[in-house]
Parts: structure tokens; sequence; C-alpha cells
């Protein structure tokens, strides 16, 4: 379930939730992304998240499609803050359940990498020095090559 | 009268976020938004923007100026995105 939202999130309670009642599941990964003091462009005060809402979704629950059809996955869990955001609160929370843990932690690496890149959200990092709009970075560009498929040998 | 909507540091340049534009294609859009700031043409044009029509990607092949935009249609540019 892919969800957007401008309230807090509480990633020990999601996990709670998403854990609860699962007789099936053998391992469950989870990943939580914290807004830094210190980004690449200096420190910051306040992050800004811009989104679209109803594309925005569509967007992520496009590659959470991708997510299940490329990992043995059984159930997927994504929440993703936007609005402004205070330093060290919580930006998103993405949880995969799984029988085994390599498909569950590999779901959440590959869910994350393409995130970063495709989801769209527009980022505003505001501190003393002003403002400035962050576009991803080359580092965030070869996370997601990792996932390219492989070009047999001719 | 087609909505546009700008995210984003396009917001900031144009400053404005979301206005009824009454033109019938791609190319008269994006004129009209280009006049708001002289860094948007530039960038409306790059093949790194995003241009959403009806909640849908038109991929930077099929964004032809003479592409037909509908008074009932919403079109959206933005900047490269970064979630997570």
């Amino acid at each position: 379930m892919i969800h957007i939202t401008r309230d807090a999130i509480d990633p020990a309670a999601l996990l709670a939730e998403f854990s609860a009642g699962r007789t099936e599941t053998g391992a469950i990964a989870s990943f939580t992304g914290l807004t830094r003091g210190a980004g690449d462009g200096g420190p910051v005060a306040l992050l800004t998240l811009d989104a679209y809402p109803g594309f925005t979704e569509t967007v992520m629950a496009e590659i959470e499609a991708e997510a299940e059809a490329r990992f043995e996955v059984q159930d997927i869990l994504a929440i993703h803050r936007w609005g402004p955001i205070s330093v060290g609160e919580p930006i998103i929370f993405v949880a995969v359940a799984a029988t085994h843990r390599r498909a569950a932690f590999e779901a959440v690496d590959y869910l994350m990498d393409q995130f970063k890149t495709r989801a769209p959200f527009w980022k505003k990092e505001e501190g003393p020095d002003g403002v400035r709009w962050i576009e991803p970075r080359a580092q965030d560009h070869q996370d997601l090559a990792r996932w390219a498929p492989e070009t047999p040998d001719r | 009268m087609a909505t546009v909507k700008l995210f984003g540091a396009f917001q900031d340049m144009a400053g404005w976020a979301e206005r009824e534009i009454d033109v019938t294609t791609l190319g008269a859009i994006k004129a009209a938004v280009a006049e708001s700031d002289p860094r948007l043409p530039k960038r409306l044009d790059h093949p790194s923007t995003l241009v959403i029509l009806n909640a849908a990607v038109i991929p930077h092949s099929l964004r032809r100026d003479d592409a037909p935009v509908s008074m009932s249609d919403e079109i959206a540019f933005g900047p490269p995105v970064s979630g997570g």
C-alpha cells in the first residue's frame, strides 16, 4: 500500500501494525528516512516537500507493482510525508513482508532507490544561507543503475 | 481554459503555482508560462523536465509544440524529482 501524508509519521507504530497477525511471513524488513540537519549545500533548518496529489501516488504505486513483480514478497507498505518537515523527523517509512529475508531486504533497497529518483516530490531546503531546491544527486542515479537489467553477452 | 500547474523551482521562478490559460496547444502553454521568467523557456524544453498531462507523464519524444490541449485538461511542469 502506498500513502502520502502531511502528518507526522510514527515508524514504530506503523511497523507494529504492519507486523501484527502474520502467520505466513518469515521476514519483515523496514526502512525509515529522516530529515538531516546538514544537506549537500549546507545546514538545513527546515525541509519542505511539494507533491502532486493524484500523480505522486500513481507513480509510487507503479514502483510498488514493479517491486512485487521482481521480488518474492507478500506485502509492501510505503508512507511518504510531504509539506514542511523539521530536522530529525521521519520523511519516509517503507516495510516489506516476505517468506524469506533476502527478498524483504532487496525489495526495501529497490523501493528506496526508485523512490529517490522517480517519486514525484520536489524538495526545498531552508537554512541560514537561504532557500535551495534539491534535485537528484549523481549518487542517486548510480544507485538506480544497480537495478538495470543485465545485457547478455553476444 | 486549461489548468496549468508548476512545481518545485519552476514555481519560484514564475511566481505562481496554478493558472488557467486559454490556449489549445502544448507549445502555446509553454510560451505563456515562459513569459513569467527568462529562465523558464530553456528549463521547460529540457529532457529532464516532467511534463504531466492529466496525471500521466508525456515522454520527451512526444512533447511536440503542436500537441493539442483541451479546455478540460490539467497540465503540469516540474524539475527532476527527489523523493525519499
